[in-house]
């Protein structure tokens, strides 16, 4: 839409609010409201000033102030207010020089799609992330000087067919959960109330199913979109998630691994480049790909473990990225295999249709960042001609050891993914795309305020395995 | 015949092999021989070869069939791909580059700012519906290609490279402003303010650039450092009948340079023109985006910080009103430049230093920084700025923006002594080159060598050097960095701690530093020593003999500095042999003075190739093309220049760069034979005239055809009409083929406006030629101007005018030309241009100067002028003035002078002032004996005067005891020769040369004078 079309939009909508929401470095939502009388066509040029010092990874105090510029292009009314309420999504810039924020992680994603262009190789890069979540019932955690603790407890959890009272089993087992009818589904309306919230607010959505772990865990897959717009509708989704479940008494969750001995919640990311809307990823050489998807893949594989920092990026990431459940620890591609950490679907013969699916992000990600950097060592791989090296058909799981040892596998903690991605980031750096200082800042935000914080707080576990040493 | 699978040593040989099989079977067999060539001698083949399959295998069929027809265009593509990955993608994305960048004719010359704005506007024009933005951003993508391929195959240099990469920028940003400022015209009106008068005035705006575009060196991923200024506050007029159009100018600039910001550094999918940086503006990151002139001046009046003044060094404005920059700088010179106590400025800056190396410290990068590192870029910088500083309150020929334009201008000033000159110049250029090469590889704002070897090792390809059977091409590398670091060390120690050298190696930089010896003596013999020491791991043989020879006094610093660059050039050793007779050579030519050394430790090729050619004659001679290294043996070349011969109009045609060294070269050749063979000074000083008259004739060329590029038809037209005559007249010394080391060109400029209607336009036309070719032969670079021009021999002097119309000429003599001045045109020689006019002109002039002068008014003018040039002359006791002294050439001169005019008789043109002599004799207008006293006395003088400038490397008129002991003794065999062949002067023999001399020169001062007297007296 142009500014005016979005000012006709609000007053067909009878909207009385702006909301323009803009996301921290972490991945984090952010809003700031305003009447909409101040909402101008100057405004899509003069933008709403900001306070951005309070932004983690952002400005420090004496260089906060900021403006969101709305971007046009994808306004909603959110679906939540019962005062109407006009969305928008704000890219931030430096009030005085009217530069862009280098460390908006947008910015970062719009530059990604900016220097695929800049390379030739493509016009488009194609993006679409499923990611998964579980639905709780309750929530409770805390981490004092004397204790550390969560309980999670949801209806649906394996856990509750002992319980006494109210208690009508069709409790999905521990990795069972993919995917029985109801009543064993006990989410089924509620997914299908999501999925009519996302469409109402533009997004378009392909299915919606229950996941593999008990306790309601969830996939609704969204259609593919460029980088930003990809980007955009993730975190709308996570928004819309979050509020449906909330209306109805429950409570939503993207960490990656909240339930031990059952399968995380990933986002693996189908993506895939096109020029002058051909697909440039279906071939004639393994999985119906071309060579470019391959050399694509090897990028990927080769710096996996340095974008892990940036697609897995939490400290939790790395309970779910572990051999077994389904995990795609394993650095290496295969049609059809999910234990590799490419996958190639084989839905469908149409060139159209033809991608590759990433399998190691999970949703904890901020998706601008993950996006970006995925796309960056795809393109790494190209230019460079990377050979993926074999494909691998066998479940990697029932591999010798000594098959094993070849192949390689991803990081073990965030510590060791931030440290492969301070050594390996040259790529990521081209055209500009991510800046050295945003790395720093990442990497520093990422050790200080997680990886090490993690380490200073006793596991309960220690207490289970220690206390009486 | 199969092209067999190149045998070239490949990183990655599985995936060269693949490569090379699908180029195998998708290029044209025409080009893999080249191919492979280039490759082989290629910095980096496995990146060429991998960017050159892709090329082939995505690239329009046109294109493919073109490389068929022209593999020369090999030499496009192979130099980029394997120099720059970033560039390497331009080439990807656009392949019908190759083929403008294979037919540039006019790829050696560099593009002046009028030429990009005029081909930005054609550019733009192919680019209908296409955003300022990304405009832009694909020009300076393509003309970086030409630039960078300049800068690879070493047609440019390095001065060459960063102005083109300044003025592309000056060129984007003015483009940004002119599209960006009509935008906003037509939105609000244009701003205005109310003059002092009360008159509506417009309120103007400018960029001002600082950092490495203000000194017009700007690298290939620099930020522009940027400051936005405008004239007046005021409002603008407005949208009529639009009152809420009107804004403050305040707020109108604001705009504009917010949106100037936009166009130029927003990321389009052709990337972004450049990155810009504001933060040196007033105030900083806090400070309005733009502020007026006024508020700008209060604001470094009243509140800036050192460092903030200190930024201004290099401002320079680039775009929009040019004269509003250059008088705010020109208000603020006294804030810039303030007497400061020098320890103050060396205080100054040593804590900018330390800041920088607690950042250094502080970043983890691993690798060496070429920019921040001590004894790097920054700290040259902070040496020539401290200098600057310190001298640049008084003297206002050192504020330069540009670093080595700022070294020279401190040594010509004697701020900065030779040898610390070059050491930094050349230490500055080096880094310079290394960043370059490192930041276009990835096109990112990098100045940081890694640790990894195979890193070091393809940046000292890139840079030109080579593998040796002792050194690989990167250790040659690090041992320049170090030989260059230990220079700017010890120089910045000097100058900053006043003799005390502080050397601070950061932990983990991976390069050991030798401890610089601490005085002046032990610090060059272990300087030769290390030197020596260091050549004899790349060519035994060389150093073995090197150590022979003794250099002693004056020869010694210029002879370490050519050592240190003949090793970081290691691959001019290669298979020369270098025996006794050569060191011999080596020595008398080091022992000679300063232009001298000074040439051969910039080229040191030219050296070497003096040594083979009185060597070996079967030895092939080292190639001139020490420049164009990087091309390969039976390599197709690029362009259509081509460098032929010492012919200055081909050296013309070759390019500003070319000519320029062809001319540096010639001069070099000529006293480099005069040293070695000493022929009699008079050949030697014909033979520099004569390069001299090529260089004029060759910039006219040149100019010429810059005009005929860039300017208007109209103009064209003018240039192509027969009836525009245009002639280029020397006088002085350059007449009368006597030119010498330090001399100036006197020259003046004519044109016949008489055929033409529109005299205006002709006049014009002819201005911009005269401008153009005193800008060719003057312009400053880092080895100085070429030459140095007098135009005051002109009528009326400084406030003549710079054309002359050539009828007002001839009247002028017929009329009221003074005395001096039919005088100083009796040599008048064309030297350029359309010769059969200017003879004409040149004829006429002459006969009406003879119609004009009044014999007796110029004996008593000329008589009295000399009176008054012998009193201004340098006579202290002890020494003698050659030129303008009692009894020196001007006595010679202005009695010839007063003979001719007086007898009518013309003098032939091109006589030395000897020849004249001899002919007037000939004709009776001079007495035998005045004659032979006068000839005798020239050779004296003229091989004195010429010893001299060989030595000093300037014009020094008074001669004295001290001056001839410095002449060495190698060079003091013609002057004893010329003394022991002279009749009318008596030998004084006392064994000491210098009294000789000195003795020689006052008796033929005396005889001189006597002659002279004579002359004006009418007695024989």
């Amino acid at each position: 839409m142009q500014p005016k079309e979005v000012l006709e939009y609000a007053k067909e909508n009878n909207v009385k609010i702006l909301d323009l929401r803009f996301t921290d470095l972490p991945g984090l939502w952010h809003h700031v409201s305003f009447p909409l009388h101040e909402l101008t066509e100057e405004s899509f040029e003069d933008g709403f000033g900001i306070d951005g010092s309070s932004i983690r990874g952002w400005a420090s105090i004496h260089e906060s102030d900021m403006l969101l510029i709305p971007d046009a292009s994808f306004p909603w009314i959110d679906p939540f207010h019962e005062i109407p309420t006009l969305c928008m999504i704000g890219d931030v810039i430096d009030p005085i020089t009217r530069e862009h924020y280098p460390r908006d992680p947008r910015y970062v994603a719009r530059k990604a799609e900016a220097y695929l262009a800049y390379t030739g190789i493509a016009d488009t890069a194609y993006f679409g992330a499923e990611a998964e979540f579980f639905i709780f019932d309750n929530i409770r955690f805390d981490q004092k000087e004397h204790c550390g603790y969560y309980f999670i407890d949801a209806e649906e959890g394996r856990w509750n067919s002992g319980r006494k009272e109210e208690n009508l089993g069709y409790r999905p087992r521990y990795k069972e959960g993919y995917f029985p009818v109801p009543p064993t589904d006990h989410y089924q309306d509620l997914r299908s109330e999501m999925v009519r919230v996302m469409e109402q607010c533009g997004m378009t959505i392909e299915c919606h199913h229950h996941e593999v772990a008990t306790a309601g865990q969830t996939e609704i897959d969204q259609r593919f979109n460029t980088i930003v717009k990809s980007a955009d509708n993730m975190m709308l989704y996570k928004y819309i998630t979050r509020n449906v479940a909330n209306r109805h008494g429950k409570t939503v969750t993207f960490m990656p691994k909240p339930l031990f001995q059952d399968n995380g919640s990933g986002m693996h990311s189908h993506q895939s480049l096109w020029s002058k809307g051909k697909p440039l990823f279906a071939g004639d050489q393994y999985a119906g790909l071309s060579q470019m998807a391959l050399w694509y893949i090897g990028g990927l594989l080769k710096h996996a473990p340095a974008i892990a920092g940036l697609i897995a990026p939490t400290t939790n990431s790395y309970k779910r990225l572990v051999p077994g459940f389904e995990a795609p620890v394993n650095l290496a591609y295969s049609r059809r295999n999910r234990s590799a950490a490419v996958r190639i679907p084989m839905y469908s013969a149409s060139p159209k249709a033809k991608r590759l699916e990433f399998r190691p992000p999970d949703p904890s990600c901020n998706p601008y960042l993950a996006f970006a950097a995925m796309l960056m060592a795809g393109i790494d791989g190209i230019e460079n001609k990377m050979d993926p090296g074999e494909p691998l058909d066998k479940d990697i799981y029932d591999l010798s050891p000594e098959e094993m040892k070849d192949v390689p596998t991803l990081p073990g903690s965030l510590e060791e993914a931030l440290n492969n991605l301070k050594k390996d980031h040259a790529f990521l750096m081209k055209g500009d795309v991510f800046s050295q200082d945003l790395l720093d800042t990442w990497i520093n935000y990422k050790i200080k305020n997680e990886v090490q914080a993690v380490n200073l707080r006793p596991h309960p576990y220690e207490f289970a395995l220690y206390y009486d040493i | 015949m199969p092209i067999r699978y190149p045998s070239i040593s490949f990183h990655d040989r599985e995936r060269a092999r693949l490569n090379w099989s699908h180029i195998e079977r998708s290029a044209p067999r025409e080009i893999l021989s080249p191919l492979v060539s280039l490759l082989k001698g290629s910095a980096d083949p496995d990146t060429a070869l991998n960017f050159f399959e892709r090329f082939i295998s995505n690239t329009p069929e046109k294109i493919v069939n073109y490389l068929a027809r022209f593999p020369a265009a090999l030499n496009v593509l192979i130099p980029l791909f394997s120099q720059s990955h970033f560039l390497s993608e331009t080439l990807l994305m656009y392949p019908e580059y190759v083929e403008w960048l294979h037919r540039d004719k006019r790829i050696e010359f560099v593009k002046s700012k009028e030429d990009l704005l005029e081909e930005l506007s054609r550019f733009e024009s192919t680019l209908g519906g296409v955003e300022l933005a990304e405009r832009l951003a694909r020009f300076k993508r393509k003309e970086y290609l030409r630039i960078a391929l300049r800068d690879v195959t070493k047609i440019a240099t390095l001065a060459e490279t960063t102005w083109e990469l300044s003025t592309l920028a000056d060129v984007v940003l003015e483009k940004a402003l002119r599209g960006c400022d009509q935008s906003l015209r037509n939105r609000y009106g244009a701003p205005r303010f109310l003059d002092e008068a009360g008159r509506i005035a417009p309120s103007e705006f400018v960029v001002l650039a600082l950092g490495k575009l203000g000194g017009n060196e700007l690298n290939y991923s620099s930020d522009i450092d940027l400051m936005y200024l405008y004239s007046h506050d005021g409002e603008t007029e407005g949208i009529e009948g639009r009152a809420e159009t009107r804004i403050s100018n305040q707020e109108y600039f604001i705009k504009l340079s917010s949106a100037i910001n936009e166009a130029v550094s927003r990321v389009t999918p052709a990337g972004w023109a450049f990155r810009v940086d504001l933060r040196l503006r007033p105030q900083g990151r806090e400070g309005f985006l733009t502020r007026s002139a006024k508020s700008a001046i209060e604001y470094y009046d009243r509140h800036a910080q050192p460092w903030e003044l200190q930024a201004l060094l290099k401002a320079r404005p680039v775009a929009g009103c040019l004269a509003v920059g250059k008088q705010l700088l020109n208000n603020l010179q006294v804030r810039i430049y303030p007497p400061e106590a020098k320890e103050c400025i060396i205080e100054s800056i040593e804590q900018m230093r330390i800041k920088l190396d607690d950042k250094l410290q502080q970043s983890e990068v691993p690798g060496f920084n070429v920019k921040l590192a001590r004894g790097t870029i920054r700290d040259i910088e902070f040496i020539t700025q401290c200098l600057q500083r310190i001298h640049g309150a008084h003297d206002a020929w050192v504020r330069e923006g540009n670093t080595v334009l700022a070294l020279r201008r401190l040594h010509d000033n004697n701020y900065l002594p030779r040898s610390e000159f070059f050491a930094l110049a050349s230490a500055y250029e080096f880094f310079r080159i290394i960043e370059h090469r490192l930041q276009l590889d990835r096109g990112q704002q990098t100045h940081t060598l890694s640790n990894q070897l195979s890193d070091h090792q393809v940046l000292a390809l890139r840079m030109g050097f080579e593998d040796t059977r002792e050194t690989p091409a990167r250790e040659a590398l690090l041992h320049a960095i170090e030989y260059h670091r230990g220079n700017v060390l010890r120089i910045s120690g000097q100058i900053m701690n006043e003799g005390r050298v502080q050397v601070i190696a950061r932990p983990g930089e991976g390069q050991a530093l030798e401890e610089m010896g601490r005085g002046p003596g032990s610090q060059e013999s272990h300087e030769m020593t290390a030197g020596l020491a260091r050549l004899e791991r790349i060519h035994p043989a060389f150093a073995s003999a090197l150590r022979e020879i003794d250099f002693e006094g004056a020869a010694r610093p210029g002879f370490h500095s050519f050592l240190e660059a003949l090793i970081s050039q290691a691959h001019l050793l290669r298979d020369f042999q270098l025996d006794a007779p050569s060191c011999q050579r080596l020595e008398a030519l080091f022992g000679s003075g300063t232009t001298l050394s000074e040439a051969m430790v910039r080229n040191p090729g030219w050296a070497l190739s003096l040594l083979e050619k009185s060597t070996s004659a079967s030895r092939p001679a080292i190639s001139r093309g020490q420049r164009n290294k990087s091309r390969l043996e039976g390599a197709p070349r690029i362009g259509s220049g081509k460098r032929k011969s010492n012919q200055a109009s081909s050296a013309a045609t070759g390019g500003l760069s070319s000519f320029r060294y062809e001319i540096r070269r010639q001069i070099f050749d000529t006293l480099a034979e005069d040293v070695l063979r000493q022929p009699p000074v008079g050949r030697s000083l014909q033979r520099l005239t004569e390069t001299a008259e090529k260089a004029v004739a060759g910039a006219l060329t040149l100019a010429i055809g810059q005009l005929s590029a860039r300017s208007p038809v109209a103009t064209r037209k003018i240039l192509k009409n027969p009836d525009f005559h245009f002639g280029i007249f020397g006088l002085g010394r350059l007449a009368s083929n006597e030119l010498d080391v330090g001399s100036d060109l006197d020259l003046f400029f004519a044109c016949d406006y008489a055929s033409f209607k529109s005299r205006e336009s002709v006049r014009e036309v002819a201005f911009r030629l005269a401008e153009t070719v005193v800008s060719i032969l003057t312009s400053y670079t880092r080895e100085g101007p070429l030459y140095r021009i007098d135009l005051r021999l002109r009528p009326s002097g400084k406030e003549g005018e710079l054309v002359q119309d050539a009828t007002y000429l001839i009247e002028y003599f017929r009329g009221i030309a003074k005395s001096w001045e039919h005088a100083a045109y009796l040599k008048l020689r064309p030297l350029a241009g359309d010769l059969s006019w200017a003879k004409t002109v040149s004829r006429k002039l002459t006969n009406a100067s003879f119609s004009g002068v009044r014999p007796q008014v110029l004996r008593e003018d000329l008589l009295d002028i000399r009176t008054r040039l012998e009193e201004a002359a340098h006579s202290l006791e002890g020494s003698f003035d050659l030129k303008q002294g009692r009894g020196g050439v001007y006595d010679i001169e202005f009695a010839l002078a007063y003979s001719h005019f007086k007898n009518g008789m013309r003098y032939r043109a091109g006589s030395t002032l000897r020849e004249a002599v001899g002919t007037a004799r000939h004709r009776g207008i001079l007495s035998d004996s005045t004659a032979a006293v006068f000839e005798e006395a020239i050779l004296l003088y003229r091989v004195l005067d010429h010893s001299i400038r060989l030595i000093q490397g300037k014009s020094s008129p008074t001669v004295d005891q001290k001056i001839i002991q410095e002449i060495p003794l190698h060079l003091q065999g013609r002057i004893m020769s010329t003394l022991t062949s002279s009749s009318s002067v008596s030998r004084f023999v006392s064994g000491n040369p210098a009294d000789e001399v000195m003795a020689a020169c006052n008796r033929t001062a005396i005889l001189v004078r006597r002659g002279m007297e004579q002359t004006f007296e009418g007695t024989p």
